[in-house]
This record gives structure tokens, sequence and C-alpha cells, in this order.
């Protein structure tokens, strides 16, 4: 399949033969640090990963995570694009404070000996970025480890010359990126054939990883329809009790509490972003700040519908090929 | 370099999973009763959980009011003509809505524990609320009227809020004919001749047993319900028609098609919900069982009729108010009324034009009377 997994595959393999082994260079000693193309790297980047990686317990056992932050281009997306990149970001930045759930994403560092061991990057897969953990664990018999770096990398945000092509985007990049869900059979199938990998692992990262992709496709569908829902499906017997009435405002109340979570976000956004270029008026950062008011549909546009879509491909055996998202420098204005 | 952050230690996160489902654990069971009806009473001298029931009451009226055992309710609007009321004791509790310039509407509801009762409220004008329909137009529309002074009252009891032009003078050669008095003119002709026709029907019935034809259709009395005869009028699934000299509301339909007015709930029929005691709670709780049961079932005690409450006089002619199939206007020697169907204490009846000699018909969603010489287009709500 034409995409990263193939090509990344291609240059490992070539760096091996024509730099590795003619040098001599030991290939636990090696650490392998892959980047999407738009991926921009802060100036100690390679200090925290070193620093991780020579004192991790088991480093050749153990793929290093960043937290992608995808703020290259914040101040020339569209507010629907930066709500994405951003909730995006907070979800690695979540990953990172639970490693026992992660898996690698995107940009990641990994020692080559693990690498080699497994023939890098599957090169038919879309998400060659989980894929490559899984491959890992699985051939460790679980005994392969995420250790998040708490450091970020910066990426860019959707954004296209148009509204509606950044949206499209937006879309089919988040479909691909729920299209993980191939995942699930892969780790299902060889957790059943593997008998090597404890029978608890295999049980909690099963769980684990089911619940994530059941719970992205359908949480945000329940949360926006759960109040009204019994209210037309409900019948006259339902309709006639005060639950009937109180739960719609019950929900609301419970939204709107949740709500705090969404200021909380805001907040932390704005530290995120790079500094305000000169042709930005202050203004913007208002907008920034409100911009999250549209998290409840971006929640349920470029999650639910994507991860269903996404789904149910692979379900009726429509398998995606790569989609390689546009990265497309705006013209300042 | 050593790292500046680290992700909490396992057992914190494990720590705090378990606080945060602890206080879901708990909260889940409050959140629920509470939605279902239940309500601590802190202020009574034995403070209990009470389960309580709910009103809703629809209110179209613009800056109405609602009151419930004489105190007002605020915050309670969940839609801009409706009105969700919580947390009352299951007993008998006064309604009132009011609105200024507009009359009053009171009804005695039953609330019983975990059931929302549902109520229609109207408010009709108190001062009649017409634009006049004349033979003639100025050449700016205004509506003429011939008068033998100026100072002349021309609508006696009713406000108009479009510019009329009275005339001291018979000629109406700087006039224009009003095509809607001619329209409406026929419409009411045509009505008359229809009940002059099946008037006879109904002696001809009444002499051989059985009608010679079936009944007719007619335009004239309504165009929005369907119309079976000047004697009956049917829309949605209710049909009102005279009963002697009683006019009768008719549920058609079945199970969930009937009109929660017409129906009885077990609660009702089994219901004593004076006392407060934890006897009759229990009480409550099985007939809301009882009732949620018979609801699931289409078990219902439902009514086939209600009669109309035409307060002691004779009923002239009766439809349906437009775009409501809950009122009813009621044609009577001393005027206009309309009255609600939904007999659940009482009906509310408010004149809508008062006046003898009177008829009507309701066209395309207006209601039009005849007074005299006059034609009116009556109006339900204040002009602005």
């Amino acid at each position: 399949m034409a995409g990263k997994g193939s090509n990344a595959a291609y240059a490992a393999e070539e760096v091996r033969t024509k730099v590795l082994d003619p040098r001599g260079l030991k290939y636990t000693e090696v650490l392998v640090s892959i980047f999407d193309i738009d991926t921009v790297l802060y100036p100690d980047y390679f200090n925290c990963l070193v620093w991780h990686f020579m004192t991790a317990e088991f480093p050749q056992k153990t793929s290093f995570q960043p937290v992608p932050i995808f703020n290259n281009n914040i101040w020339e997306a569209p507010a629907v694009s930066r709500v994405v990149a951003m909730s995006s970001t907070f979800w690695e930045m979540v990953q990172q404070e639970r490693p026992e759930r992660m898996a690698t994403f995107s940009s990641h560092s990994v020692s080559f000996q693990a690498l080699y061991e497994v023939g890098y990057w599957q090169r038919n897969m879309v998400s060659e970025d989980s894929r490559i953990f899984w491959n890992l664990l699985i051939a460790n018999n679980g005994d392969y480890r995420v250790v998040p770096l708490s450091y970020p990398v910066s990426m860019d945000a959707n954004a296209a010359p148009h509204l509606w092509q950044t949206i499209g985007q937006i879309y089919k990049q988040h479909r691909r990126w729920t299209y993980g869900v191939e995942n699930l059979c892969y780790i299902l199938y060889h957790f059943s054939q593997n008998k090597n990998i404890p029978l608890k692992q295999r049980i909690v990262v099963a769980l684990q990883q089911a619940e994530g992709y059941w719970s992205l496709v359908t949480n945000p569908i329940m949360l926006f329809i759960l109040g009204w829902a019994p209210i037309f499906l409900g019948g006259q017997e339902f309709h006639q009790t005060v639950l009937s009435y109180n739960l719609p405002i019950v929900v609301r109340d419970l939204l709107i509490l949740a709500m705090f979570g969404l200021v909380i976000s805001s907040v932390i956004s704005l530290t995120l972003i790079p500094p305000r270029p000169d042709h930005r008026s202050r203004f913007q950062y208002l907008v920034m700040a409100l911009q999250w008011i549209i998290v409840p549909a971006t929640m349920i546009v470029f999650s639910a519908i994507p991860g269903l879509d996404a789904q149910t491909r692979l379900m009726l055996g429509k398998y995606m090929g790569f989609w390689v998202t546009p990265k497309v420098a705006l013209k300042q204005k | 370099m050593k790292p500046l952050v680290q992700p909490l230690a396992y057992w914190q996160r494990k720590l705090i999973f378990m606080l945060l489902l602890m206080a879901f654990l708990f909260a889940l069971p409050v959140f629920m009763f509470y939605a279902t009806g239940y309500r601590y009473d802190f202020f009574s001298d034995k403070p209990s959980i009470t389960a309580t029931g709910g009103l809703y009451i629809a209110a179209d009226a613009t800056l109405s009011t609602i009151y419930v055992d004489e105190a007002e309710i605020t915050n309670a609007r969940v839609f801009r003509n409706a009105s969700y009321i919580q947390g009352l004791v299951p007993n008998l509790h006064r309604v009132h809505v009011q609105a200024p310039l507009l009359h009053t509407w009171v009804k005695q509801l039953s609330v019983y524990p975990h059931i929302v009762t549902e109520a229609e409220s109207f408010n009709m004008p108190l001062v009649s609320q017409v634009r006049p329909i004349t033979p003639y137009l100025t050449a700016s529309g205004e509506a003429v009227f011939k008068v033998a002074t100026t100072s002349q009252v021309v609508l006696p009891g009713a406000s108009s809020t479009v510019a009329i032009f009275l005339s001291t003078t018979t000629a109406t050669s700087t006039f224009r004919a009003n095509q809607e008095y001619e329209f409406l003119n026929n419409l009411f002709a045509k009505q008359a001749s229809t009940t002059a026709m099946l008037a006879k029907l109904e002696i001809k019935e009444a002499e051989f047993g059985f009608a010679t034809s079936s009944p007719t259709a007619t335009s004239a009395t309504s165009t929005t319900a369907q119309v079976f005869a000047t004697t009956t009028v049917s829309r949605s699934n209710i049909t009102l028609m005279e009963s002697g000299e009683d006019v009768v509301a008719m549920a058609i339909g079945t199970g969930r098609q009937i009109p929660h007015y017409f129906c009885t709930t077990q609660i009702e029929q089994d219901g004593e919900l004076e006392s407060e005691t934890a006897e009759t709670l229990e009480q409550g709780d099985i007939m809301f069982e009882k009732t949620l049961s018979e609801l699931s079932n289409n078990t219902r005690e439902c009514r086939l009729e209600i009669v109309m409450d035409r307060q002691g006089e004779e009923v002239l002619g009766f439809d349906f108010l437009p775009n409501n199939e809950n009122l009813v206007l009621l044609l009577r020697p001393s005027g206009l009324y309309v009255t609600e169907i939904d007999d659940r204490a009482w009906q509310n009846t408010q004149a809508l034009y008062l006046g003898t000699n009177l008829e009507f018909l309701v066209n395309n969603g207006s209601i039009y009377v005849r007074d005299g010489s006059l034609l009116l287009e009556v109006f339900t709500d204040i002009q602005p």
C-alpha cells in the first residue's frame, strides 16, 4: 500500500544496509524516530528522548511517545480546525497520563533492534503507527510498553484554502485515524493464538481497546440524544411520567456542569498556541477562547461519524487506502 | 535531561478513579430519584421523602402568568408557550392562567405521584377583537360604515385596530365594492340554505325511520374540519355532534388515539391521596405501576363522549376553534363562546363575541360573525 508505513519500512532497510551495517553500528544502540512530514521538534526533544531511553528499564522493549500538539499553523487554521486539533492534542495528553493504555501514535521513537526484529513498519496498513506497537507487543509476548515523553512535538492543524475543503480534510483524517479499529481484529486474533502473553494482559488490553473504539463512536451521539431520545421513543406510557419531563432538564444540567471541562480546555489551549503573528489582532485570542463552544458539534461530526464510517467500511470489507492529508502552507494575510 | 513532569503513579490514578466512581455511585441514585419525582421536604415538621408529581400547562397567551394554589410560578417555562411545574405534592391543585386584557383560565387538577398532569389553558380577549368587513371600501382599503352622524358608535362592545371610514352619505360612487364581503355573504347564505335542507332531511328521517340520502357535506361551515353535516364536525380524533339539546364531543379511534382527558388512569379510579402518610405513598407507587401498565397495554378506562357545557342556554351552532381541536366555538343566544372539551373539574367557557341573533362560520382558519348588518372577523388574541 502506498503510504507512510511502506516508505518508512523501505527507508529503515536502506539505512540498515547502507549505514548501520557498513559502519558496524549495533542495532541496540540505534534509536529511530519517525516523524510525519509536518512535525516540528522543540530544541530539547532528543535530550529528553535519550534520557528516557538511557533510563528506561527495558529500552529495547519500549517505544517513546511525545505529545503531538497540532499548532504549527494554528493562527491560519479556521476555528473548527483549531478545536479539532486541540481536542486531539488533549486526548494525547490524557493518554500520556495512563501509559499502560498507550499505543504509539503518529510521531514516535523506537529502538532499531526492536524494529528490525518485527520487520519494521507494516507495509499494507493505514494505521502503521499504532500497528507497529501491537506487532512489537505480540512479538515480545506482551513484554513491550510505551513510555510517555511528556514533551511536545508540533504538527499542523488541518487547513485548506477554503473552509469546506478544511472540513472535508478533517473528516477524512479522522476517518483514517479511527480506522485504527482494524487493529482490534488483529489483536484479538493474535491474543487468541499467542498463549505466551499473560491471560490477564490479553483480557485487559482487548477489553480496553474494544471499549475505546466502541465509546469513540457512540458516546458523543449518546450524550447528544440522551436527554431527548426517550421523549420520542418512550411512547405515551413514558411521556406522562415525571421522569420523561425531568430527563432533559437533568441531562442539560449535567452537561452544563461538564462544560466546565471545556472552560479548562479553553484556558490550557491558549497556553499551547505559538506567539501571535503581527498580522493577527489580539481579538483573535478571544475567538480562540470562545471557539470551544462548538465542541459538542465537532465531537459528533469529526469523531463519532467518521468513526462509524471507518468501522462500517471495515465491517463490510470496503477496506480503506492511505489518504494523505494535504499539507498546504497558506499564505499569510 | 531529567524530565520536569511525570505521570501520576498508577496507585494514585486508581485512587482518584475509585473516588470518582464512588461519587458517581452516590450521585446516580440521587439523580434517579430526583428525576422520577422524589423530593425531600426539609421544611415540614416531619421531614421525609415524598413522591411528587407535576403539571404541564400549555399557555398560548403572551405575557401570561401561571398560578398554582394562588402562588405565582416562575422559571417553569420549558417552551415559549408551555410551563412544567414539578415537585407538587399529590393532591388537588388549583391552577390559574391569566394575562392582561384576557379572560382568566382556572382549573382544578389532580396531581399524582410520578405522573405529569397535562392541561391546555386558553385566554380569550375580555373585549372582543374584531375586524369589520363592509360592503364598500375606500380607495385606500378602509372599511366604510354608513352612519347618521360621525359620532355614532359602530362597534359597540368590541375593539378593532383597523382604520374605518364613517360616511354620512348614501352615495357609493367614490367607494369600491369589497369582494371579501361578497364572498363571506355568499358563504353565510349557503350555510343557511344547507342548514334548512338538513332540517328537512331530519324531519323526513324522523317520519320514515331512515334517511333518504347520505349526509351532505357543506363547505360553508368549516374548511379546516371535515364536515359530515351541519350537525357533525370532525377534526383529528374528535367529532362534535348534536345530541338532543346538547353538543357532545366524541373520541374517535382507539387506545392512544383518544385524547387523554377522555380517559381516567388507575390512580384516578383507586386514588385516595388526601393524606401524606407512608402508606398512601406506597399505595401511590403501586397505582403508578398499574397506570404505566394500563397505558402500555392500552387498557385505560376511556369515555366515548363528553357533553359540552352550554351553561343552560340553547346551542345554535358549533365548530372547532381554528387550529385547536380541544376548544369548541358554541353559538348561544347570548353570543359566541369558546368552551374547552376537557371537563376535568369543569369546562372553562369564555365569551368571544357577545350579541343576540348572531351567525358565525369558520373559514380558512378565521372566525366570522354576522351581527345584524355587521360582518366581522373575530380574533382570539389581542390585536397589535
